[in-house]
């Protein structure tokens, strides 16, 4: 990743380049392009399906039909429409916990990135490693089980255990800016440090957080319906799609069909984000690109 | 920075972390409102019973009192009662551990088997059909919710299919007819140590469907780790040379670079093995697979707290000891990693 100098018309136009070339790579990766469609597909149905769906019922466990697509559950709901609801709670779920773990890891990072080497930087990143050390699911399990069972509190759960990996990047990304000449410009000008830090570096260094932040908008929604599946989420009525797999998996012998498409409508948007992700890391990694013109 | 500084650096920030970890859980299991001694007195307790089961407790003591005796408890390795069982907690964890590790091992051993060969294909035939299909896998790996994958296995391999069982680590004729006498705990090993035959045949079916399930994840994060240090290694200039010598190719990717892609790649999978402990939790939830995940879901439907915080605890030393193995490691393998 090149970083970026404000005002800069020549920089400007740097920007602009590298977002051709994005597009250009994204653009020759039919996967990628594939799991573009797909994410758009799910914000439609996330924002739509609420609105128009029908209240649809029918007979419980009705095998899937073209009436009721898939199937029916116990209590005679439409699973097809269920699915569809679930769209805007896990794009919601993916979302709100990412941006709650930037909320909290970005601030951190600039804050230890700018004052490195001082004893701040040192008490942030030894905090922020304690949290590394820990596997993610264990320490939202741990939460969650505290807090009580409900999908905010999932939620909640899952962004304590992820903001780390922020304060990571963004310490880096800051640690390397706080040389630029820009950041010497404003000193020279008397802009006090609190001010650099929150009003000229952090806006600066938020491009490749943001990719990152894309990718994994899929690791959050994974985690937290693993999290419902184990009950510590989302609580029934919900339609979340990690609790419809908990409710299917006891009458999988007779009744595939409950189980199965919620699940797989996780492994689908999971799979798109970390696709796009993916294809994106590629266009972004420096490294590749040359090869890329080299052969 | 010497190899024993760097050392006892990594072992004092370790400790650090795993004290963190126990001061944050204890402090959250004791701001929740429910109340533990209720729980121990049992159901419709009398306000003595409660005052007696606090006291028994130690929840009568102000909060620093009480945290200062719990971390002197864990010290000497006691993490508590259940408040369910009313057994030690790490007496159960120690029960468990075999039958959660036989799992997490059996799924490595699968995903290595798998995903070494994998990764390799994948880098030499890069950007290849091979390739493109490699990655597309592994991703899935990583995007697939194990917890549906195993049950979609199920609905295949015992409901349709019909030729694997569907739960637990034996079926009730073994534990009938066959028991299995109890040495080290792992239900393979302590089969073929007494000679018995129908067990082990009937342990490992039992086996198969979690710890393939289990695999997913390592096997899509091994074949991309290979991929990506053996494609390094195959640019390098003595591989240039071995070519031009006229050495053949297998002996140059077997040989010469997989020898040196392999130790970077090493570090990450071992990484994920910790990591798979957390992730068999969800599977032996499914499986109703009687290790450490099972336990822990029990204690968490049970809201059986000194359970939850000594699992945890006990998992997270556990993460941070390999985590920190590894990093020494790696450190004595290859000198070029800087301190």
């Amino acid at each position: 990743m090149t970083s970026q100098t404000p005002v800069s018309r020549l920089m400007g136009k740097r920007r602009f380049g590298e977002a051709k070339i994005i597009v250009h790579v994204l653009r020759s990766d039919p996967l990628s392009i594939f799991a573009l469609a797909v994410i758009v597909l799910l914000v439609f149905t996330a924002i739509f399906t609420p609105i128009v769906a029908p209240s649809k019922t029918g007979s419980i466990f009705l095998p899937p039909s073209l009436s009721h697509p898939f199937g029916t559950d116990g209590l005679g709901r439409d699973l097809f429409i269920r699915v569809l609801l679930g769209a805007r709670i896990s794009l919601m779920v993916g979302i709100l916990v990412v941006a709650l773990s930037l909320l909290i890891g970005c601030p951190l990072g600039v804050i230890a990135g700018y004052f490195r080497g001082t004893m701040v930087d040192e008490a942030i990143m030894r905090i922020t490693d304690m949290f590394l050390a820990l596997p993610p699911l264990l320490l939202a399990i741990a939460i969650a089980a505290t807090l009580g069972y409900s999908l905010t509190n999932a939620m909640i759960a899952v962004a304590i255990s992820w903001w780390p990996w922020y304060t990571r990047l963004m310490r880096a990304q800051a640690a390397s800016l706080r040389e630029r000449p820009f950041v010497e410009a404003a000193k020279g000008l008397g802009v006090g440090e609190i001010k650099i830090v929150f009003r000229h570096i952090l806006p600066n260094s938020l491009a490749p957080i943001i990719v990152q932040a894309t990718m994994d908008i899929g690791s959050a929604i994974l985690l937290t319906s693993g999290l419902s599946f184990l009950g510590l989420g989302a609580q029934p009525p919900t339609p979340e799609w990690g609790l419809m797999v908990s409710r299917g998996r006891s009458y999988l012998g007779s009744f595939w069909w409950y189980a199965t498409f919620p699940g797989l409508a996780i492994f689908v948007t999971v799979m798109a984000f970390n696709l796009l992700g993916d294809g994106l890391r590629k266009a972004l990694d420096p490294r590749l690109r040359i090869k890329r013109r080299l052969f | 920075m010497g190899l024993l500084t760097y050392t006892s650096k990594r072992i004092i920030l370790s400790a650090l972390v795993i004290l963190g970890t126990i001061s944050i859980t204890f402090f959250l299991s004791r701001v929740i409102p429910s109340n533990p001694a209720a729980l121990w007195a049992g159901q419709h307790p009398t306000i003595e019973q409660v005052k007696k089961a606090s006291e028994m407790l130690g929840l009568d003591k102000p909060l620093y009192v009480q945290y200062f005796s719990y971390v002197t408890n864990l010290m000497q390795g006691d993490l508590g009662v259940s408040v369910r069982f009313k057994r030690s907690v790490l007496w159960d964890i120690l029960y468990r551990l075999p039958a959660t590790l036989e799992l997490v091992i059996t799924s490595f051993i699968i995903a290595l088997a798998l995903g070494i060969p994998l990764g390799v294909i994948s880098a030499v035939k890069e950007n290849k059909l091979v390739d493109h299909l490699t990655r597309t896998v592994s991703i899935a790996g990583a995007s697939i919710p194990v917890f549906w994958l195993g049950i979609v296995f199920k609905i295949i391999f015992f409901g349709t299919l019909g030729i694997l069982p569907l739960t637990g680590r034996l079926s009730i004729e073994t534990t009938l007819y066959n028991p299995i006498t109890r040495i080290t705990g792992f239900h393979l090993i302590d089969s073929l140590l007494t000679g018995n035959g129908p067990a082990f045949i009937d342990a490992l079916a039992h086996l198969v469907l979690p710890a393939v399930t289990l695999a997913a994840y390592p096997l899509g994060l091994c074949t991309r780790m290979v991929r990506a240090t053996m494609i390094e290694v195959l640019r390098e200039n003595y591989i240039r040379a071995a070519r031009a010598s006229g050495v053949s190719e297998n002996t140059i990717i077997f040989r010469y670079a997989l020898k040196n892609a392999i130790v970077p790649a090493f570090t990450a999978i071992g990484l994920s093995f910790a990591y798979s402990i957390t992730g068999a939790f969800l599977i032996e939830s499914i499986f109703d697979w009687k290790g450490l995940g099972w336990y822990l879901t029990y204690a968490l439907s049970a809201i059986d707290y000194p359970v939850i915080v000594g699992v945890t605890i006990f998992v997270c030393i556990f993460y941070v000891t390999i985590n920190l193995f590894l990093d020494i490691l790696q450190t004595v393998v290859d000198p070029r990693v800087k301190y």
